[in-house]
């Protein structure tokens, strides 16, 4: 029953491979190749395939960067209007937070500059307040950290690390400076006391004004504490130092805390120092 | 490109098989102007519609009857595009003249959420989202949504409503009315409830993202400071004796706290997720991700197991059907895709989030395509099967010649009566409209085919007039392969026997029957009792967890004066049977379908008074007389309709290969083969399960799909000019 016409037989056409056959998806990649693409002619409605460009030219900044970078941005505007507390998320964000646990850690931050501005309330605000830095400390209880990049892409600040030992502990010391007046020198970390495995300091000086402050450094279980790490200067006041003295019978763990400006409660990094069994 | 372009009048020949979103766009880029008739077009569709997956008919009373709910996002921007071009396009035609795509959409800013309370009860939650600037398919150089400002925007307007929605629950909440701390000055036990209720909010919130949680308790502070001293002191007490409960309490007693937690819960996961995962950097973009399961990705980023189970996840998986087998069970999307749907979705819609049809899809949409191809000289084969996508024996290539498509083979399921054009389209109160139902007057021995009760889209029914045969060359030069995924193992048993690529590609794409029913009522939404907005509401109860409002469908519809107040339309998953059909199971969809009529049936017994509690009757049964019968004559009227009145209504059952919803499953993505793939050089894939870059069973990426499949053949659209094909 299949009708087959007698037709000539043509010349076969065949279609030429593509120049790719798939999606640009890396994020700075996207933004690098729109960037200069501002004014791309749109035909859209109404081109009535008339044969010219019928889509935009690709100003499709739609970026997971600046999403993120925006929400968190937003966020932090909401808590400006409301507690005038003036951090930003999103600044702290975009400077390059490296992981989630320095993202908790930063949730941390702002709860605890709140915990100062409402200590004279009395001590039930401080129970709450406490109760919600405690939850957050159960969220970054989170799994292991696949993809242990840095950056986040466009406006990458550089890092320089310097790497050591100090009373049997590996420091690791992290400087990366929003601004490049900032020198980029990381500070040296000394250990007193015994059984500290490591200690990581990740500093992110927003400003070249910044004067950094621990916060106290708190364990998985808030219950468990490490007060006594500081920075201080050399006597020649020329280098910062960072001093961590763990006590006899500290609890094993890490413990981790942020660094703050000692003035305007800015925050401008981590620490976590690790306590052996 | 083939020779034959340059300088020979011959148009190149491009058969595009079946006639859903994928393809119609294919069809659309192939003959725009621009090509100036370098290439004809032939569509095969099976049956007597265009539309696939998003086909509707007109039944008894020009009833829309659609293939299941459709709503189009205002982030739809191939879509929309080329609708819009399409529309504009028609405006000289003398049956479209005047119409414009805009009233055919309706605008709907408003999304809810179905959960379970606390109590047990079912709670719903609605969001009503700003209008952004802008229309869907609007010129992205006067609007540019996607720049650095856009997301911004959205994600304020997103912030504010979760904000709203929380002002509707404090405004509506009994134990919490809008109170005025001054009047109420001497009012401690209001006071407290008040802010009680605000140290919630706060306490809860600032947990993820220390926004709301802040706000509010300034707030707080300041409340305490306005009220007198023995106040504060009380105050300070219930606030301690609240805090100090757990917060999974707090959470637990409160259902609109716990919605607002949820949704930051889940926001913060995915930011931690995005950065611990390194996508901001990773080439793959959000794909870096799909071997996970969306509730698996917010897992390892801390989500709670609250709102890794809330009505927000969920929705995710009602809205892309995203359940293996039909298995309520086995809820499955990949983490990518949901992320990349959800950002585009919340951050890139226009006007609107939602655009609800004023009329059937096929009607809205595939009637002017239908109508705008032809006046371009698109031809229509209906009633054309395809059965078999025959390759060249690998013997007969030169050289270096890659294997092609020799022939295509199909099933002429119905002649017309003197071979005449079949004219598909009816009128419907002036609107050009598809049927339900073939018009059998037009084909050869149609009063015998319509006594036998032919169902031509049935994939169990093989008979056929007459079988075709189409040669390259001689009948086509390119070939776009515009099936739903589930019938490729039917129509390319060749290629995916030789190809291991398509053969992964088969195995790993899965796809999930649907599930859906209409039925139309004599009351409306408040005279059922449901007091919000007529909204699109998901995360219900499953078997149909998906509720639309559809009461502005009704003008469009043909009731001669007694038109109903209002029209809901459920749609879902419908689960496998423990074993596959056999092939010549002709009496399979039926069976199918009556499952679907005890299911929406029960359903409304059982769940609707849920959303409508003034629907059920003092016994608990639903209350029959509610829904109209289009032909009233031929029943008894009175109160006491009983559940037979469901007859009356309208249901499907997609279990047709093709007619199967593609699921985006995890560890799937990355079988799915690009229509830009040119393995075969002169055959091109379109269609919602291709490498898209969407990558999601939708009409957006359907679009999409199609527009490659045209850029493989001609170069048009540029790729960057196909929307959102570069998302990361
Ligand atoms: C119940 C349901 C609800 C949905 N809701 C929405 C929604 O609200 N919003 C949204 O964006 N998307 C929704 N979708 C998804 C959307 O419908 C699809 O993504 C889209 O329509 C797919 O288009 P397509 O061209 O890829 O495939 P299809 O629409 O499946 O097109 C395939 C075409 O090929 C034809 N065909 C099949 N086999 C043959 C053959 N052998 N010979 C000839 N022709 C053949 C078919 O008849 C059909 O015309 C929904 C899907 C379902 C099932």
């Amino acid at each position: 029953m299949a009708k087959k016409s007698e037709g000539k037989k043509g010349e076969r056409l065949r279609r030429d491979d593509p120049d790719r056959d798939a999606p640009h998806r890396s994020g700075s990649d996207h933004i690098k190749r729109n960037a200069g693409s501002g004014s791309g002619k749109g035909g859209g409605a109404g081109n009535g395939g008339n044969g010219g460009p019928n889509g935009p030219k690709s100003l499709i900044s739609e970026s997971v960067q600046q999403a993120i970078s925006n929400m968190v941005q937003l966020s932090s505007t909401v808590i400006e209007e409301q507690i005038r507390a003036g951090q930003t998320a999103a600044a702290r964000l975009r400077d390059g937070m490296a992981n989630s646990q320095q993202l908790n850690t930063d949730v941390s931050m702002m709860v605890e500059s709140l915990v100062a501005t409402t200590k004279d309330v009395g001590a039930t605000w401080l129970d709450l307040l406490s109760i919600v830095v405690r939850s957050i400390g159960a969220k970054s209880a989170g799994p292991g950290v696949p993809g242990d990049r840095k950056g986040t892409g466009t406006t990458q600040p550089t890092t320089r690390t310097q790497t050591g030992t100090s009373s049997g502990a590996i420091t690791i010391s992290n400087v990366t400076p929003a601004d490049p007046a900032i020198p980029a020198e990381p500070p040296q970390i000394v250990v007193t006391g015994n059984g500290v495995k490591n200690v990581t300091l990740d500093l992110r000086p927003p400003s070249p004004r910044f004067v950094p402050l621990v916060r106290e450094l708190l364990a998985g279980d808030p219950k468990h504490s490490l007060p006594k790490v500081k920075f201080q200067l050399t006597a020649d006041r020329t280098h910062l130092v960072l001093t961590v003295n763990v006590p006899r019978g500290q609890t094993a763990g890490t413990y981790t805390g942020a660094i703050v400006d000692s003035s305007t409660n800015e925050p401008g990094g981590t620490v976590s120092v690790t306590v052996g069994s | 490109m083939g020779k034959r372009q340059l300088g020979v009048r011959k148009p190149i020949e491009v058969a595009i098989i079946g006639g859903g979103c994928a393809s119609i766009a294919a069809a659309f880029e192939l003959t725009q102007l621009r090509h100036k008739g370098a290439y004809h077009v032939t569509i095969y569709q099976l049956g007597w519609r265009l539309g696939g997956k998003g086909s509707s008919g007109r039944g008894v009373a020009g009833r829309v009857q659609e293939h299941g709910l459709h709503v189009w996002l205002g982030c739809y921007d191939n879509a929309f595009l080329l609708l819009r071009q399409c529309y504009e396009e028609l405006k000289e035609n003398a049956k479209w003249r005047g119409r414009k795509w805009d009233d055919f959409f309706l605008p709907d800013p408003h999304i809810a959420v179905a959960g379970i309370s606390a109590n047990g009860d079912w709670v719903n939650w609605a969001a009503h989202f700003p209008p952004a600037p802008g229309l869907p398919g609007d010129p992205l150089d006067t609007h540019n949504p996607f720049a650095l400002k856009h997301y911004f925007a959205r994600g304020v307007a997103l912030l504010r409503t979760l904000l709203l929605g929380l002002e509707t629950f404090r405004a509506s909440d009994a134990t919490n009315q809008n109170l005025d701390l001054e009047r109420d000055q001497n009012d401690s036990d209001a006071i407290i409830a008040r802010v009680t209720s605000l140290l919630r909010l706060g306490a809860l919130a600032s947990a993820a993202v220390a926004v709301e949680a802040l706000a509010l308790l300034e707030a707080a502070l300041k409340s305490v400071a306005a009220v007198p001293q023995n106040t504060v002191l009380k105050l300070m007490e219930a606030i301690a004796a609240a805090v100090r409960k757990q917060f999974e309490q707090l959470v637990a007693s409160d259902d609109h706290v716990r919605y607002q937690w949820e949704i930051v819960d889940l926001i913060l996961a995915n930011l931690i997720g995005a950065i611990r995962f390194g996508l901001l950097t990773d080439p793959r973009g959000l794909d870096a991700i799909n071997h996970l399961d969306q509730r698996e990705w917010l897992r390892l980023n801390g989500a709670s197991e609250r709102a890794i189970d809330s009505p927000f996840t969920r929705v995710l998986y009602d809205m892309a059907l995203a359940y293996e087998g039909g298995d309520a069970n086995r809820p499955a999307v990949a983490a990518g895709v949901a992320l990349r749907g959800t950002l585009r979705f919340f951050f890139c819609y226009r006007g609107a989030p939602l655009w609800k049809m004023r009329a059937g899809m096929g009607d809205v949409v595939f009637a002017p395509f239908y109508e705008a191809l032809r006046q371009r000289g698109v031809t229509f084969k209906f009633f054309h099967r395809l059965r078999n996508v025959k390759l060249v024996d690998a013997s007969r290539l030169a050289p270096g010649e890659k294997q092609y498509v020799e022939a295509l083979e199909f099933d002429v399921q119905a002649e017309t009566r003197g071979k005449r054009e079949y004219r598909p389209l009816i009128n419907v109160r002036g609107m050009q409209c598809w049927p339900a139902e073939p018009d059998f007057r037009q084909l050869k021995d149609g009063p015998r085919l319509q006594r036998e009760n032919r169902d031509f889209e049935s994939h169990w029914d093989h008979q056929r007039a007459a079988a075709l045969e189409l040669r390259v060359t001689r009948d086509f030069d390119f070939v776009v392969l515009g099936v739903g995924v589930g019938a490729l193992p039917y129509v390319c048993g060749e290629i995916v026997a030789s190809n291991p690529r398509w053969r992964m590609m088969v195995d790993r794409v899965k796809t999930v029957a649907t599930q859906a029913f209409q039925i139309w009522l004599g009351a409306d939404l408040q005279e059922l009792g449901w007091e919000m907005p007529p909204v699109t509401l998901t995360s219900f109860v499953k078997p149909f967890d998906t509720w639309a409002d559809m009461g502005h469908v009704i003008p469009a519809e043909d009731w001669h004066g007694h038109p109903p107040r209002t029209a809901a339309y459920f749609c879902n998953v419908l689960a496998d049977p423990p074993h596959e059909p056999d092939a010549f199971d002709i009496d399979y969809p039926r069976r199918r379908r009556e499952e679907v009529r005890v299911n929406a049936i029960g359903f409304l017994n059982r769940d609707i008074h849920h959303l409508w509690p003034k629907a059920k009757r003092r016994s608990g049964e639903f209350r029959w007389e509610l829904l109209v019968n289009p032909e009233p004559t031929k029943e008894k009227t009175g109160r006491t309709a009983t559940r037979s009145r469901f007859n009356t209504q309208y249901w499907t059952a997609n279990v047709n290969p093709s007619d199967r919803y593609t699921l985006s499953l995890p560890g799937s993505l990355e079988y799915r083969i690009s229509p830009l793939d040119n393995t075969y050089d002169n055959l091109t894939i379109a269609g919602d399960w291709t490498d898209c870059s969407l990558n999601v069973g939708c009409v957006e990426a359907a679009t999409m799909s199609g527009r490659l499949a045209a850029h493989a053949i001609s170069r048009w659209p540029a790729l960057e000019d196909i929307i959102g094909y570069d998302h990361p």
